[in-house]
């Protein structure tokens, strides 16, 4: 290395090093590693320590010289404790599921201790959403960490940085494990609204595949086909699933809800109420379809269409800013 | 609301206890009364449960006005800050109110050791230490978990852990010598913004009576700051001359009346260089420094003995003092200063001047005089006068005691000498001036300063009055004035540093030399390694044979209580270090703490390691074996579509992978979640890794 700086004008080399860019890749905070800082009352502890140091030396006593040793060095341990005690953990992504405005969003994290040693304290922590409260993992033990917050207004509750983080034992050191970022979690509209469903028939006949009408056919069982649908019959001499299937039920026509049929005034009134319609037509088993102003979505009944519907409403206005 | 309030309330009566039995009774009174406000409940909360802390607070200053001669008395503020401390628990609600409470509680616990330092004062700090821990504990632990004995076991071991890194942190981190205000001062604070500032008057005394110097050695103010350029000499060989009295009266020193009218001034003072190099025949180590003077109400400017190099508005005496011309009332005077730490001075003395150091007041110290003359008989040479009057103070049965004053009266150093033998550095340097004259040898009494601190980590010594002392200079035809230090020969006294006189006991090969030496011809010298010398034997038998708690005691009392920067430096010595310095403690501190911490966190790494699922753990072990065969497992990759893969790809290890990988998947998807399942898969695997 030196021989190597000497090689060519030493100041140059120098300077050629100083221009390399220094990666700060080690210590930006990645997930799953631990970071410890001081807390507040860390600060406490730590302006103690001063005061005890200054009169040590002031009066040249050599007790309190000791005593100042001593909480330095429970410090010290107390730090390393507090590292401990969260790192290690094993954690999954944080999952959220979409709410209605008016409730509450809830974040879960999955954590579990691979460990023998219990860890005391946990909790999660994120500067957009509470946490609720303290946890403790027994070793080998798993368990949710919940973030939640009050979902105010439709939309996207944007992304934001979560961490799990701990305190145990003293208080004056704060482990972080840093998680990924929370996700961003959909917010459908306030369901409400007097309006009652517009009786409209969409021009043509729903066709309910749900409804059972004659029996047509049968195949192997896959994943998601209602449980009633199963035959029962033939797992108990075959041992294998299957699903009957059936031509489906001529239903009553399809709904068109419109945002035009809307009477309420205002974007949002008028996205809550066709939020309720949405629901009210789901829950009533009927097919219906959406328009909004540069939105349609065709008329079906599945539990998809639901969705896709909700985050239409929910997305109503942004995903046209998008656009 | 768990229980850590108790926690709380247990650290802080533990803190204040000391200081509650020490202060008057209606402090604890006081504070009982506010503590119970706690229990009141909501009734505490309204406009009565303030009413009673006011009313408490008041009943306070009333009590302290009583009790204490002034507000800001030490007992009088720490009386209001335990009261304080427990109106607070009283409304104490968060959990910062609360670490609020325990960290005063240990300044409480701090400010109790400055009134009583001894052994069981240290472990009431680390019982205080103890309860802090179990507190902030408390205070963070999950409340479902709050077990006493989790919480015990819990903070035991942070203290525990922390004792061996105390232990190295108190004995290697280089300790700063107190008080604070000295490194301002080092640092050109001027001395009137310091809190302690004397009346600055001890400079116009102009004699020097018996226990004037243990006198002066009460008070604590700075004398002067020097600044020394490169390393400050050995602390022993620090002398700051003051005045030089010749005049005895038979009680006290004096100087001659109008010693410092400017006429008189002005004929003493040594104006050129050359009248200085003649007079300084003979010089050896020479300092360079910055002396800055605090006010003194005299001229004096204390060179270090004996300044050599001229200076702005000062001059130097015909008595080698360093002298302002100016009083120094008010103004700090700084000046650079080269000095001559050994040295002879002095060409000649005329007849006035040995009529002077020879003189004795008539009637006084009979036997003094006898004994000088007895010696002036034996030894013709003053060099042999010299060496056998040291050897007299050398015999072991002096002990300076700067403390001890000889009861005023007729030949008090008669009686000093031959008598009480022991005494500070006026009877010692006294008496021998007199010996000294009556031999026949002029001699003159040197009064001034001896050492100083030196602030840590710089070059800076201050000089205070505590520092007083005198000495004694002898006139030695052909040689000149030579300075004679009667205080390192004698003992110093017993009961102030006992530990010095056991660690000699230990070198038992260094005390037959010292007994030697004591016989010998004494060597004047500063730093004598035969204080010590005479009464180790006496000691060496006590100390053996009686291997008590007591002396268990002693031994902690001296490692803790009296450890200060030289025994820290003989540490260090002891441990290999030659030449020990802060920065070596420093680094050497810090390496060791981080090397325990290194082993505390390689022991927590270690005892965490073991996975709890073992299963899992053996089936990793399982999938890097294969990996190293070749066989690496993605990540999508469930295990039997890997065991497939496996036969594919190397159908010698099909058998006994599909053993393991079906075993495995028993244990994970099947039912057989029993434990001797999990331990035949061990043992499979244990069996697959020694055969590949």
């Amino acid at each position: 290395m030196w021989l190597w700086i000497r090689g060519m004008g030493l100041r140059q080399r120098i300077a050629d090093l100083l221009k390399k860019p220094v990666s700060l890749q080690a210590f930006r905070p990645g997930t799953g590693r631990v970071r410890t800082r001081l807390t507040p009352s860390g600060w406490g502890f730590v302006g103690l320590i001063l005061c005890g140091f200054l009169m040590a030396v002031n009066f040249s006593n050599n007790l309190i010289f000791a005593m100042t040793a001593l909480l330095v060095s429970i410090a010290l341990v107390g730090w390393y404790h507090t590292r401990v005690n969260l790192s290690g953990l094993a954690f999954a992504d944080w999952r959220a599921a979409p709410v209605f405005a008016g409730q509450k969003a809830i974040w879960r994290l999955t954590v579990e201790n691979r460990r023998q040693h219990g860890r005391h304290g946990l909790r999660a922590v994120s500067a957009e959403a509470a946490g609720a409260g303290e946890r403790h993992l027994a070793g080998g033990e798993q368990g949710e960490m919940t973030l939640q917050r009050q979902a105010v207004a439709r939309g996207l509750i944007k992304p934001a940085l979560a961490h799990v983080g701990s305190c145990f034992p003293l208080g004056i050191f704060e482990a972080r494990l840093v998680t990924r970022g929370l996700p961003e979690c959909l917010v459908y509209p306030r369901p409400e609204g007097p309006q009652p469903i517009p009786d409209q028939a969409a021009g043509r006949q729903a066709h309910l595949l749900s409804e059972s009408g004659t029996y047509t056919d049968m195949r192997r069982y896959t994943p998601g086909d209602p449980l009633s649908r199963v035959s029962w019959k033939a797992f108990a001499r075959f041992d294998e699933l299957y699903t009957k299937e059936f031509d489906g039920a001529q239903g009553r026509p399809a709904l068109w809800l419109r945002w035009d049929d809307v009477r309420a005034c205002g974007v949002e009134q008028k996205l809550s109420q066709l939020c309720r319609w949405v629901l009210d037509a789901h829950g009533r088993n009927r097919e219906y379809g959406l328009e909004l102003p540069g939105t349609k979505i065709d008329p079906a009944g599945e539990e998809t269409h639901l969705r896709r519907c909700l985050q239409a409403l929910a997305l109503y206005g942004e995903t046209e800013q998008k656009a | 609301m768990s229980g850590y309030h108790h926690w709380v309330l247990l650290t802080l009566v533990m803190a204040a206890f000391p200081s509650l039995l020490r202060l008057p009774p209606w402090v604890a009174g006081i504070a009982l009364a506010g503590g119970v406000l706690h229990y009141a409940g909501p009734w505490r909360k309204g406009w009565y449960g303030r009413a009673a802390g006011a009313l408490l607070l008041a009943a306070t200053a009333v009590a302290i006005w009583f009790s204490f001669e002034s507000w800001f008395s030490g007992d009088a503020v720490l009386s209001f800050f335990i009261v304080v401390v427990f109106l607070k628990w009283g409304e104490a609600q968060t959990r910062r109110d609360y670490l609020l409470l325990i960290f005063a509680a240990v300044i409480l616990a701090a400010v109790g050791t400055l009134y009583w330092e001894n052994l069981l004062n240290l472990l009431h700090m680390l019982a205080v230490v103890f309860l802090l821990t179990a507190s902030l504990v408390a205070i963070h632990i999950d409340d479902r978990r709050s077990n006493v004995f989790f919480l015990i076991r819990r903070s035991g071991l942070l203290f525990g852990l922390g004792l061996p890194l105390m232990l190295l942190l108190f004995l290697t981190f280089p300790r700063i010598p107190g008080p604070l205000w000295d490194l301002g001062l080092a640092f050109g604070l001027p001395v009137k913004a310091m809190m302690d500032r004397g009346a600055g008057e001890f400079g116009k005394v102009k004699s020097l009576q018996p226990g004037g110097i243990h006198r002066a050695s009460q008070e604590k103010e700075s004398v002067l700051v020097a600044e020394f350029e490169g390393a400050v000499p050995s602390k022993s060989r620090l002398y700051w001359r003051g005045p030089v009295f010749w005049d005895y009266d038979g009680e006290s020193w004096k100087l001659p009346d109008g010693w410092d009218n400017r006429t008189n001034l002005r004929r003493r003072a040594i104006r050129t260089k050359t009248r200085l190099d003649r007079e300084l025949h003979f010089r050896k180590d020479p300092v360079r420094y910055t002396l800055r003077v605090m006010p003194n109400g005299g001229r004096w400017l204390y060179g270090l003995d004996v300044p050599a190099a001229p200076a702005p508005e000062a001059f130097i005496s015909d008595e080698y003092q360093l002298l302002s011309i100016r009083q120094i009332d008010d103004q700090e005077p700084k000046f650079e200063m080269l000095s001559y730490l050994e040295y002879a001075a002095g060409v000649e003395l005329t007849p006035e001047q040995r009529a002077r150091g020879l003189s004795w007041p008539e009637n006084t110290n009979p036997r003094l005089r006898a004994l000088g003359r007895e010696l002036a008989q034996r030894h013709r040479n003053a060099d042999d006068i010299l060496h056998q009057a040291l050897s007299l103070l050398a015999d072991g049965t002096y002990r300076f005691d700067s403390g001890y004053i000889v009861p005023p009266g007729k030949d008090s150093l008669d009686r000093f000498f031959f008598d009480e033998k022991k005494g500070g550095a006026e009877y010692l340097a006294g008496s021998f001036v007199m010996l000294m004259r009556a031999a026949g040898v002029p001699a003159r009494m040197v009064s001034g300063y001896r050492g100083g601190t030196i602030i840590a980590l710089t070059n800076f010594v201050i000089v205070k009055r505590a520092d007083a002392h005198a000495w004694v200079e002898v006139w030695q035809d052909g040689k000149g004035w030579s300075r004679v230090e009667p205080k390192d020969i004698v003992l110093p006294l017993e009961v102030k540093n006992p530990e010095q006189q056991a660690d000699k006991n230990k070198e038992s090969a260094v005390k037959m030399e010292v007994k030697k030496t004591a016989e010998a011809p004494p060597v004047k010298g500063p730093d004598k390694t035969d204080k010590a010398g005479k009464p180790a034997p006496v000691k060496r038998e006590e100390g053996w044979k009686l291997p008590s708690i007591s002396s268990l005691l002693g031994g902690l009392q001296k490692w803790v209580i009296r450890y200060d920067p030289d025994r820290q430096m003989e540490v260090l010595k002891g441990v290999g270090l030659k030449e020990g310095n802060w920065l070596d403690l420093l680094i050497g501190g810090a390496a060791g703490v981080l090397s325990l911490l290194g082993i505390y966190l390689s022991a927590a790494w270690w005892r965490g390691r073991r996975r709890v699922d073992r299963v899992a753990e053996t089936w990793l072990r399982f999938c890097r074996r294969l990996e190293r065969l070749g066989l690496k497992k993605t990540g999508q990759e469930c295990p039997r579509d890997y065991l497939l893969r496996v036969s594919r790809e190397q159908p010698e290890l099909a058998a006994a992978a599909e053993d393991i990988i079906v075993r495995y998947i028993d244990i994970r998807y099947g039912e057989d979640g029993s434990t001797e399942a999990a331990a035949l898969f061990r043992r499979q695997v244990q069996r697959f890794i020694s055969m590949t």
